[in-house]
């Protein structure tokens, strides 16, 4: 098989493409970890129901799914918020009065389970509610395609889907940065009983973190719901990735995840141009397993 | 040398023999029973050797699946290409589980909790996509039908669901029965002492790293060993049985059950797949309700169905 030089540069640009949404998702899962020390299993479903919230209001309301995306972001996360409140803090809580050894992998343990349990349940939901045939989002632009030169040709949805990944990842980080409360988020992350000494109320930046988390990931399966379908197991397809994202980057750190969505998204897309495309899935694992053999914390080295 | 003499092998034997002979009779009442209690001891089997990696050494394991099937796979092929019989074939299938075994355990020494976790979650995902792409071995996703079953000794025919029934409640009397002993000697008690303070274990001289991948070893093996039974049981076998799904399937039984207790996954994999059965005909909502299972045990239940009894006993026997 000969590889053509212009398909390169089309995978590469494809690859990119899709390594903004993996970097969207995975920065979410991060997040989480970093701040909470929790392993959330279900991201990929507050992926998959901003998809089908998307999916009801544009068949409600009408209108481009784009510009829907931002309300169904914040609607799931406000169900993160109340996930958070009825079954994360109370276990937080019942924890702090545990002492001993193997408390640590007890609660990990437990948080995983618990999340399996929630992914389970939102996935068999979901089929019940939408039914199991996958469904389309329709949008005037996934039908545009813009010509750039050299005779390549994307849809105006990818191209669009990619601003918005970037605009997202660079908010996000600005706010981290800038504001008070990512401040705060990022010292609950470094040390959560410093954070506590110096008057952070640290349920409150759960709170918080669930929120941006849970959002993110709705938002971006939003933009992707009008190229890709929407149906119930999609974030299963997703959160594995999702997780070799947030270890290649480092778990915990923000700038590593997206890094680390563009190099796996990258390396998906040319290892499926070389290797064939049956192998594509297997690729980000093989990054995964190399990272965590030779650098455990991640492609930054434990830098945040 | 082992931390285990006779008299306590001899007494541990004695419950499993009264288990094993009061399950005799149930083949008497009916297929359909006969052939849901062969699937709930073939998952007994897989949720107790996943007990000595998840609740006994600490090691997160979400993709046991995979090693049920590389045994599955390996009595399979062994027995269709090479013509060796299953009885040999079952036992090669757990060796090659455990080589497996190997491959993941010894790079995943140094990982912890969820970077565990995503490994095996990653190996089993590896597995299920070689079963799917090396169609020239495997045939693909479309599975292997027409495997042998158990070859027949004198007059009794394995193909007959009853005679299959004891072969199976041999099997998983004796694992479970080994691995019970394994809990109970020097190794399972080092098991726990990993899974308690890996660092103070170490510094007491103990090879951690070698009792981790024992326990890897055994675990697999016993997983190896219940796959190869189940293809030569239902004669059918394709990629699905390695899913993930099929891993946290497995996984949910054990810490459902209640982890370390060895017991508790048993009791885990009997609850689960009764109500598999129960809830067949509210297909839809079966996950619904099982996914809520896991959820309101995790939150309210940490210690499982085990941890419940335990509860309720020390209740009935007054104020200890």
């Amino acid at each position: 098989m000969i590889v053509q030089p212009i398909e390169v540069i089309e995978q590469v640009i494809l690859g990119l493409m899709i390594g903004g949404i993996y970097g969207i998702i995975g920065v979410g899962l991060t997040m989480i970890f970093g701040v909470m020390r929790l392993s959330n299993f279900a991201h990929g479903e507050f992926y998959m129901i901003g998809a089908y919230i998307a999916f009801t209001l544009v068949s409600v309301m009408g209108g481009d799914p784009y510009i829907i995306a931002p309300l169904a972001a914040i609607a799931v996360g406000l169900i993160g918020i109340l996930i958070n409140k009825l079954l994360f803090k109370p276990l937080y809580e019942e924890m702090k009065e545990i002492k001993g050894g193997a408390a640590f992998y007890f609660q990990d343990l437990r948080f995983i389970m618990l999340t399996i349990g929630l992914s389970i349940l939102f996935v068999d939901l979901a089929l019940v509610l939408w039914g199991p045939i996958p469904l389309s989002i329709p949008s005037s632009l996934t039908e545009v395609r813009v010509i750039i030169p050299g005779g390549l040709s994307f849809s105006l949805a990818r191209i669009i889907t990619f601003i918005v990944a970037v605009a997202t990842l660079a908010a996000l980080y600005t706010f981290l940065k800038v504001t008070k409360t990512g401040k705060a988020i990022r010292a609950t992350s470094q040390n959560p009983s410093a954070a506590m000494l110096v008057g952070i109320n640290t349920y409150k930046i759960y709170d918080i973190t669930m929120f941006l988390s849970t959002a993110l990931a709705a938002l971006a399966g939003c933009i992707l719901a009008p190229i890709y379908n929407v149906y119930p197991t999609m974030g299963l397809d997703v959160v594995a990735k999702a997780f070799v994202v947030v270890i290649t980057g480092g778990m915990g750190n923000v700038i590593g995840s997206i890094l680390a969505g563009f190099l796996i998204g990258l390396a998906e897309n040319l290892g499926g141009l070389f290797l064939g495309t049956e192998y594509k899935q297997v690729v980000a694992f093989i990054i995964m397993i190399i990272v965590l053999w030779l650098k455990p914390e991640g492609i930054l080295g434990g830098k945040k | 040398m082992l931390g285990i003499n006779r008299r306590m092998i001899l007494e541990t034997a004695k419950y499993y023999i009264i288990v094993a002979l009061l399950l005799i009779p149930l083949p008497l009442a009916g297929d359909y029973v006969t052939h849901v209690a062969i699937l709930v001891m073939l998952y007994t089997i897989t949720a107790a050797s996943l007990d000595i990696l998840v609740g006994y050494t600490g090691r997160l394991s979400l993709g046991h699946a995979a090693f049920f099937a590389v045994g599955a796979y390996t009595s399979t092929l062994l027995a269709m290409n090479l013509g060796v019989s299953p009885w040999i074939g079952i036992f090669a299938g757990g060796i090659m589980a455990s080589i497996f075994g190997l491959i993941l355990g010894i790079p995943s020494l140094k990982l912890r909790g969820p970077y565990l976790a995503i490994a095996t979650l990653g190996f089993g995902v590896v597995v299920w996509l070689m079963l799917i792409n090396l169609d020239w071995l495997t045939r693909g996703p479309l599975g292997i039908p027409g495997i042998p079953p158990l070859p027949g000794i004198g007059p009794i025919d394995f193909r007959n669901k009853v005679s299959f029934y004891y072969v199976a409640l041999l099997f998983t009397v004796i694992s479970i029965f080994l691995l019970h002993l394994l809990t109970k000697s020097r190794a399972g008690r080092i098991f726990v002492a990993i899974r308690e303070d890996e660092d103070a274990a170490l510094s007491i001289g103990v090879d951690v790293p070698l009792f981790k991948v024992y326990a890897f070893l055994v675990a697999t093996f016993f997983a190896g060993i219940s796959g190869g039974l189940y293809a030569h049981y239902l004669r059918y076998i394709s990629p699905e049985i390695s899913t993930l799904s099929e891993s946290i399937y497995m996984l949910s039984m054990t810490i459902i059950g209640g982890f370390g207790t060895l017991i508790g996954p048993v009791m885990g994999a009997i609850v689960l797949s009764l109500l598999q059965e129960l809830l067949r005909s509210y297909l839809e909502y079966r996950y619904l309700i099982y996914g809520l299972l896991i959820v309101l045990v995790m939150r309210f239940f940490p210690k499982g169905i085990y941890g419940i009894i335990e509860l309720l006993l020390e209740k009935a026997g007054g104020g200890k």
